[in-house]
């Protein structure tokens, strides 16, 4: 932080700082190094979300009565800071950021009591079961059916591209409840599933073009649920499934922070990489220019990110800034690892599966630094895709615009 | 322009499709990626006997006496099978074994070359050379007759099944100066030489190689003591050349079949292809194809009128042109196909990270521009 800061606040970055250092180990360490992608290597992210948990500190924007820290904004933030400085792994967002957040907002009593602590202590994740093979872009279209069968659902159909299923033991889930009459909209619920080892659900991890498994197929086949998982209103799941969604694209973390530490790497790798003509990277005015455009574009992202923070989820000006949020910080970061593997340059080109897997000892070839560079352009070529690809959420803003 | 006469080249072009087409599906490429590393001995085979092998060769050198724009189709058919065999390595670094030096352990070498029996691959890139051929920091320094050579190569393409490499090496000369570049032939298993090979993320091989004190003899120098400029920046533009040319190949490739991906593909109850968003990514994405179409089948027109000099200068253009055309062109057909587009299973991921690669390998679109500056400027 480079402007002054209240002796106050300097105290709590002190505390958060000594908190981690104490209690990140070398494996969570190398877990933060070597993520690639907005999912972590899920089982060391999910050992510290259990450490931070033992500190109250695994929701720190959730309400206090909830079991959130009830910090400030100005304190999450210094918070995020000293995580991306320590190098931790960015909790995973589907459980603390995506559907707690909903249940909260839409659950019941017995559901908040039932859901909430499994999520803050991390012993739960939820995997998220929006998208299936027809209804990307279009969710609405989504055919997944769940039919009432006495006090139980049974839920037959298929979702797609669920980030991390194959490692979830919950997963929230839009069904189709509803008849075919009305908009597509209508007749969707929001169902919170609590056991994913039921024998008629299938799931089959996808490959992903950096060679790694991290979206799954998801296969339901006459899976019996409780009537009380159900989210909100029957019938009425599109509200809380657009309620998340804000959260999600919205971000439940600050962007800026985390690509502020990518931008440092950057800088660092140029500053020993020579650009070919006798000198080093880090002082050719073109690199120089780029650098600084993105850092701009990181610090404008974060002026965005504090207005969001501050506003009331769900009202008519929530959605379109989540949908600008989401545009603007995926394509810094696309911008970010592009930046990345140009001053890599070819040394990013070597394919390096086992040093990037947590644990296996595996010396990289050539700068430590590089290592993540490819995979993270590759994988955030999804960052356009991905929470509703950057295409519909300029047609969010444009609709609002036009309205 | 080409050397060969029509009837050639038609017969060259047929047969190189008919292998894509028959032999080289993406199904085939998974099975040699896993099964051979890229590089299959029987697909080198066929490339010697159906004469690709030979194409820029002089005919007394057994040769079919063309010249390098004549790889350029095979090339540009390769891009679309996204070939993994190390053609491009080996052409252009034998090149520079023919034919000034053509006797003795050189020709039976070439000769092998030819026939499909052995590879030869060039070390030129080190740590910071970026796409500067000529910024040789490895050092071959006076060892009684011969050198020693000592310093690093990184981003050898192929070397896997190659038994010679072709490195250069200063002996004289400061870090990017022409004069003091010498071009020495040895052998991969030679004492002191030191192979980390590594898959890439686009199927093709590469390696890092390290040379402690290697010891060599004058013999194995290609030119007269630190004279090997022209030569290196020879094989340099001609690389450029035949990389874009596979570019090509790849980026027409993506454009068809984005175009119909979004024809079949339904949202909201209508085709993608009906967006008009998109319909102006994909008249981008043929503009920024055809362009660099255009600009390729100019410079080949070009190539062999102009002087080495002239040819690293146009071989520059288009790399600084290939980069960001060849990067949206990728980006656009992932992001077009959406979360399909990003995955294992799908060729379009495959052809995006070989355009990502092909941009960054023989110096980035940013470093192209620099040099071609300099030239201005000088
Ligand atoms: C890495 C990754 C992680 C994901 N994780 C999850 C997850 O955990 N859970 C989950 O439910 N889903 C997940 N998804 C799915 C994601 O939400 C969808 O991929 C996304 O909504 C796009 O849908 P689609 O892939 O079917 O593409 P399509 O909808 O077929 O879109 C293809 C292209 O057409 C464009 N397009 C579509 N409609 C329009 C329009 N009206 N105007 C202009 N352009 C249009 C799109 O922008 C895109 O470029 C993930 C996806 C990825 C890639």
């Amino acid at each position: 932080m480079s402007t002054q800061e209240s002796a106050e606040l300097s105290r709590f970055r002190q505390q958060v700082r000594d908190f981690i250092e104490q209690n990140a180990d070398e494996e969570i360490l190398e877990a933060g190094r070597k993520t690639t992608s907005f999912f972590p290597p899920f089982d060391q992210v999910m050992k510290w979300h259990r450490i931070l948990h033992g500190q109250g500190w695994s929701a720190i924007r959730w309400p206090e009565e909830y079991g959130g820290t009830g910090w400030d904004v100005p304190r999450q933030l210094i918070f995020e800071e000293e995580c991306r400085r320590a190098g931790v792994p960015l909790l995973l967002p589907q459980s603390i950021a995506m559907v707690g957040p909903a249940i909260i907002h839409y659950g019941t009593e017995a559901q908040k009591k039932k859901h909430l602590p499994g999520i803050l202590a991390g012993e739960d994740f939820w995997a998220q079961g929006y998208s299936e093979p027809n209804a990307g872009s279009d969710l609405a279209s989504l055919k997944c059916r769940a039919d009432r069968d006495g006090d139980h659902y049974v839920i037959n159909g298929s979702k797609t591209w669920t980030t991390y299923a194959h490692h979830a033991n919950r997963m929230f889930l839009l069904v189709r409840t509803g008849g075919g009459a009305g908009k597509p909209q209508q007749g969707i619920s929001f169902f919170l599933i609590e056991d994913l080892s039921d024998p008629g659900i299938d799931i089959r991890p996808i490959i992903g073009l950096d060679g790694v498994p991290e979206q799954c197929d998801v296969f339901f086949t006459d899976v019996r649920v409780p009537l009380d998982c159900c989210l909100g209103e029957e019938n009425d799941g599109w509200s809380v499934a657009k309620y998340l969604l804000e959260h999600e694209r919205g971000g439940g973390t600050s962007f800026a922070t985390t690509f502020r530490h990518e931008l440092d790497l950057i800088r660092r790798l140029a500053g020993r990489t020579g650009d070919g003509f006798g000198g080093m990277l880090a002082d050719d005015p073109v690199f120089q220019d780029r650098y600084i455009r993105l850092a701009l574009e990181v610090d404008t992202l974060e002026a965005t990110e504090e207005v969001f923070a501050s506003m009331e989820k769900g009202s008519p000006q929530s959605g379109p800034m989540s949908s600008m949020i989401k545009v603007t910080s995926m394509e810094a970061i696309q911008r970010i690892t592009e930046l990345a593997i140009d001053v890599a340059g070819s040394p990013s080109l070597a394919l390096q599966l086992a040093a990037l897997t947590v644990g296996s000892g595996v010396e990289p070839i050539g700068d430590e630094d590089a290592l993540t560079l490819m995979p993270k352009y590759l994988n955030n070529r999804a960052a356009s895709i991905f929470g509703g690809s950057n295409e519909i959420q300029r047609n969010i803003i444009a609709k609002s615009l036009l309205r | 322009m080409s050397t060969l006469n029509q009837e050639t080249r038609s017969m060259l072009e047929d047969s190189v499709n008919r292998f894509v087409q028959g032999e080289y599906t993406f199904d085939d490429r998974k099975h040699n990626l896993k099964e051979h590393h890229g590089q299959s001995p029987d697909h080198w085979h066929t490339f010697a006997e159906m004469g690709w092998l030979s194409i820029p060769f002089p005919e007394e050198q057994g040769g079919l006496g063309g010249d390098i724009t004549d790889t350029l189709g095979v090339m540009k058919v390769f891009g679309r099978g996204m070939v993994t065999e190390p053609y491009l390595s080996v052409i252009t670094a034998a090149r520079l074994l023919s034919p000034a030096n053509y006797k003795g352990e050189v020709a039976e070498l070439l000769d092998g070359i030819l026939s499909g029996e052995r590879q030869v691959v060039f070390a030129s890139e080190e740590p910071g050379s970026r796409g500067n051929p000529l910024a040789v920091a490895l050092k071959a320094e006076p060892d009684g007759t011969g050198y020693r050579l000592s310093g690093e190569k990184i981003a050898v393409m192929h070397s896997l099944t190659a038994g010679h490499v072709l490195v250069s090496a200063r002996s004289a000369g400061g870090y990017t100066d022409e004069q003091g570049i010498d071009l020495f032939l040895l052998a991969l298993d030679a004492p002191g030489v030191e192979v980390t090979g590594y898959p890439m993320m686009d199927g093709h091989q590469g390696a890092n190689i390290t040379f402690n004190g290697v010891s060599v003899s004058k013999t194995q120098q290609l030119t007269g003591a630190g004279g090997a400029a022209a030569l290196i920046l020879q094989a340099s533009s001609e690389s450029l050349l035949m990389l874009a040319s596979e570019a090509v190949g790849i980026m027409e490739t993506l454009v068809r079949k984005t175009v119909a991906y979004t024809r079949t593909r339904k949202q909201f109850g209508v085709a993608l292809a009906e967006f008009q968003v998109l319909q102006h990514r994909m008249a981008d994405m043929y503009i920024e194809t055809t362009s660099l179409a255009n600009l390729l089948a100019q410079t080949a027109s070009r190539w062999l009128e102009a002087e080495a000099p002239q040819q690293a200068i146009l071989a520059s253009k288009l790399k600084a042109r290939l980069g960001p055309a060849a990067r949206y062109v990728g980006q656009q057909a992932v992001q077009l196909h959406g979360g399909i587009g990003m995955t294992d299973e799908l060729d379009i991921g495959h052809y995006f990270k070989r355009l990502t690669s092909i941009e960054l390998q023989l110096g980035n679109a940013e470093w192209h521009r620099k040099r071609l500056w300099r030239e201005i400027a000088a």
